[in-house]
This record gives C-alpha cells, sequence and structure tokens, in this order.
C-alpha cells in the first residue's frame, strides 16, 4: 500500500468512527427522526420519536460498523498481498468499493433487528390488502439498479475480452460488486416486506411503512451507485483509449462526472415525489392529523 | 384498514370478517384486491392463524374472496355481470395507472372527463 491509499482507508474509517459515535448523540438521532418527518410531509408523534429515533440509529451503527469491517479486509487484502492492483488509483477503488458494500451489508443486518411488541390487551391495527417492495420503492429506482448493473457487467466483459489490461479492474470490481449488492437488496428486500407490522394505530403503521421505504431506498442506492459508477469508468476508458486520451485526462473526466452524478443523486433523494412515494401507494389519503397525537404532543 | 380490539364482546373472527365485508362493499377493497396472507396477518393483528384461516373460508364461501392457489387470496367482483365486468375494468385501470405513477385525481379526473363524454 501506497502513501495515498493509507490517507485514503484512515480518512474513510475516520469518517465512519464519526459517524457511528454520532449515532450516540440524542440530538442527532431526533434531529433526523424530525428530519425525516417534515421531508415526507408526516407528523411524528412524540410518542413515536424514541421508537423511529432507535431505528435510525441501528441503521446507522450498522451501516458505520459494516463499513469498518469491509474496510478493515480491504486494508488485510491489501497489505498481505491478496491485491495488488495497478496504481494507486486502483487501491483507492477498493477502499471505496468496500466500505459501500460493507455499509449496505452492516444497514442490512440492522434493517432486521430489533422487534415491536404490544400488551395482548391493545386493539391492533392492519392493512387489509397485501404490500409488495413496488409499494415502497419508486419503479424507476429499481429498474434503475437492474439496468445500470447488467450494462455494468456488460461492459465489464467487453473490456475483459478486447484486452483493456488494468483498466478493467476498477469497472469489473464496481460491476461485480453491484451484482453481489442487487441480489442482496432482492433477497433482503422481500424479507423487510414480509416481516410483520405490529402497530396498534394508524400512526404506528405509517411510520412503519416510513422506515420500510426508507430503508429499502438506502439498500438500492447501493447497486444502482455500483453500477452507474462503473459505467461511467466503463466507458470513459473505451472512449478515452480509442481517443488516445492521458492516464490522468481520463482520472480528471471520471472524478468530474462521478462527482456530478453523486450531486445529482444526491439531490434527487432529497425530493418529495422519491421520499413520499410510498405515500402515494399506501396512503393516498393521509392528513397531518391521521397520524398527529395531538393531546401528548400538546402537553 | 381493519382493528381488532381484543375487549370487544364481539369475538375477533367476527370482527375480521364485519370488517372485510364492509370494505367490500364499501369499494375500499376493490375486486382484484389481494389480501395478505393468513400468517401475516395473524402475526400482524396478533391472532391465532386458524382465527384469519377460519375468516378466509368464510369470505369465499359467502363470495366476497377467491382463493388462487399458491398466489393468494383476492377480492372477487361483486354484483351482477355488468357490475363485476365494470370492477375487474377498473381494476384493470388502477394497475395501469400506478404503474404510469400518475396521481389519483388525475387518473380519477380523467374517467370522470372520459364518463361524461
Amino acid at each position: 500500500m501506497d502513501s495515498l491509499a493509507w490517507f485514503v482507508s484512515i480518512f474513510a474509517a475516520a469518517l465512519l468512527v464519526a459517524f457511528f459515535a454520532l449515532t450516540f448523540v440524542p440530538f442527532f438521532s431526533r434531529y433526523t427522526a424530525y428530519r425525516y418527518s417534515v421531508d415526507i410531509h408526516v407528523n411524528l408523534p412524540v410518542r413515536l420519536e424514541p421508537a423511529v429515533s432507535t431505528r435510525f440509529i441501528a441503521q446507522g451503527r450498522g451501516a458505520s460498523i459494516g463499513g469498518l469491517i469491509f474496510l478493515v479486509a480491504a486494508v488485510l487484502a491489501m497489505l498481505g498481498g491478496l491485491y495488488a492492483g495497478d496504481g494507486p488509483a486502483a487501491a483507492l477503488w477498493l477502499v471505496f468499493g468496500a466500505v459501500l458494500v460493507g455499509s449496505l451489508a452492516g444497514g442490512t443486518v440492522a434493517a432486521f433487528t430489533g422487534a415491536t411488541t404490544f400488551a395482548s390487551d391493545r386493539p391492533r391495527v392492519a392493512r387489509s390488502r397485501a404490500v409488495s417492495v413496488s409499494d415502497y420503492l419508486p419503479p424507476w429506482e429499481r429498474l434503475g439498479a437492474w439496468v445500470s448493473v447488467v450494462a455494468a457487467v456488460v461492459v465489464a466483459v467487453v473490456m475483459s475480452v478486447v484486452g483493456a489490461g488494468a483498466a478493467v479492474f476498477p469497472v469489473a470490481l464496481f460491476a461485480g460488486l453491484g451484482a453481489v449488492t442487487l441480489v442482496m437488496f432482492e433477497i433482503a428486500s422481500d424479507r423487510i416486506v414480509d416481516r410483520s407490522q405490529p402497530a396498534g394505530s394508524t400512526a404506528d403503521l405509517v411510520w412503519d411503512d416510513a422506515m420500510r421505504s426508507s430503508i429499502l431506498r438506502d439498500l438500492v442506492s447501493g447497486p444502482l451507485a455500483l453500477g452507474v459508477f462503473s459505467l461511467v469508468l466503463g466507458i470513459v476508458q473505451i472512449v478515452g483509449l480509442s481517443a488516445g486520451m492521458t492516464a490522468a485526462a481520463m482520472t480528471d473526466i471520471n472524478g468530474a462526472l462521478l462527482s456530478a452524478l453523486g450531486l445529482a443523486v444526491t439531490l434527487y433523494s432529497r425530493t418529495g415525489r422519491a421520499q413520499r412515494y410510498f405515500i402515494s401507494r399506501l396512503w393516498p389519503d393521509l392528513r397531518w392529523s391521521d397520524t398527529a397525537d395531538t393531546a401528548t404532543d400538546a402537553a | 384498514m381493519l382493528t381488532i380490539d381484543p375487549k370487544s364482546p364481539v369475538p375477533p373472527f367476527e370482527q375480521l370478517r364485519l370488517q372485510f365485508i364492509e370494505q367490500v362493499r364499501g369499494g375500499e377493497l376493490a375486486a382484484g384486491a389481494k389480501l395478505p396472507t393468513v400468517r401475516r396477518l395473524a402475526d400482524d393483528l396478533g391472532l391465532a392463524p386458524n382465527t384469519v384461516a377460519r375468516c378466509y373460508r368464510e369470505l369465499e364461501r359467502d363470495g366476497f374472496i377467491e382463493t388462487r392457489g399458491r398466489n393468494g387470496s383476492f377480492v372477487s367482483a361483486q354484483g351482477d355481470a355488468a357490475e363485476q365486468q365494470a370492477q375487474v375494468a377498473a381494476r384493470a385501470y388502477a394497475d395501469r395507472v400506478k404503474q404510469l405513477g400518475v396521481s389519483p385525481r388525475d387518473a380519477l379526473a380523467w374517467v370522470t372527463a372520459a364518463l361524461k363524454a
């Protein structure tokens, strides 16, 4: 490992540790819960805030621990000579991929932890019709993940066949990781939606749906990001090599394109339409007062 | 939405059955809508699976729902033949509208306009 790879690994580890530490700050978890409430335009009753915050905390801790474990594994692989990529850029891609996949794996595990228990003498509510993943996740996000990963795998295979040399490494790495996380998403998403939703009120059910939607959108963002990154890298490599561009120029183009894409995806994921998609499917007539716990909240 | 009150003098099975019937008759559960699995609904409501299974059997016997093998239980079309056909068409339209991501308000407005034309 060279000094740049060390620097990036330590920087990523510091970020993950800082994020993990942040989940122990009560204000941060409460802020996250209420911020989400504002984003999706659904009132968060005071009595539900601890449960919602706890789930955000579990997701954050799972993602940061998963990212750290995979990061350590990637560093050990490089130190132990299991991977000896071509140049410092390859090490950076490996670190980035490890953190992303580890965060997703950790977040997936966290999604299955915790269970709501209810006293047997309390009224219970449930939805009278079956739900599916498509009720929680905008179709274009799931389709986008599939299209980008499949296209990335095709580009990686084409590059391998035509003998693109070391340039194929990051493309194949991200395409492979994208395929793995896509399978992980498909399995986990069905399991998450199939889990029971014990609820004592409409607010309980709406917020359980909200958390499911948030978790599923996080999970699908993994293969989507990995697929798109792989595709961008592959296309830039193919175009760059055929046009006789230097490695430095291609790195600059990659950096600019990936930064722009990252920004666009971040902005999109914050849009109300994507975040409120599950409401349009499951709660089209939901009003703010439906989830309000007026007496408790006023107190 | 289904609500089961354990303190109610009405048995849970009957509470469940009556609410399903009310929702089917009121149009809240449209023809073709898929019901939750027996196990899932039992878990959600804290009931024994046999209670939910018995409810589904009685609803099927009374023509409110139909079981399509492993695909699960679905709401049956109600009324005479013409009304049943209309309900099936409405279900197909609603599914297509959801696929296209069109808002329910727009979809309803177009149907209303088409009916008036």
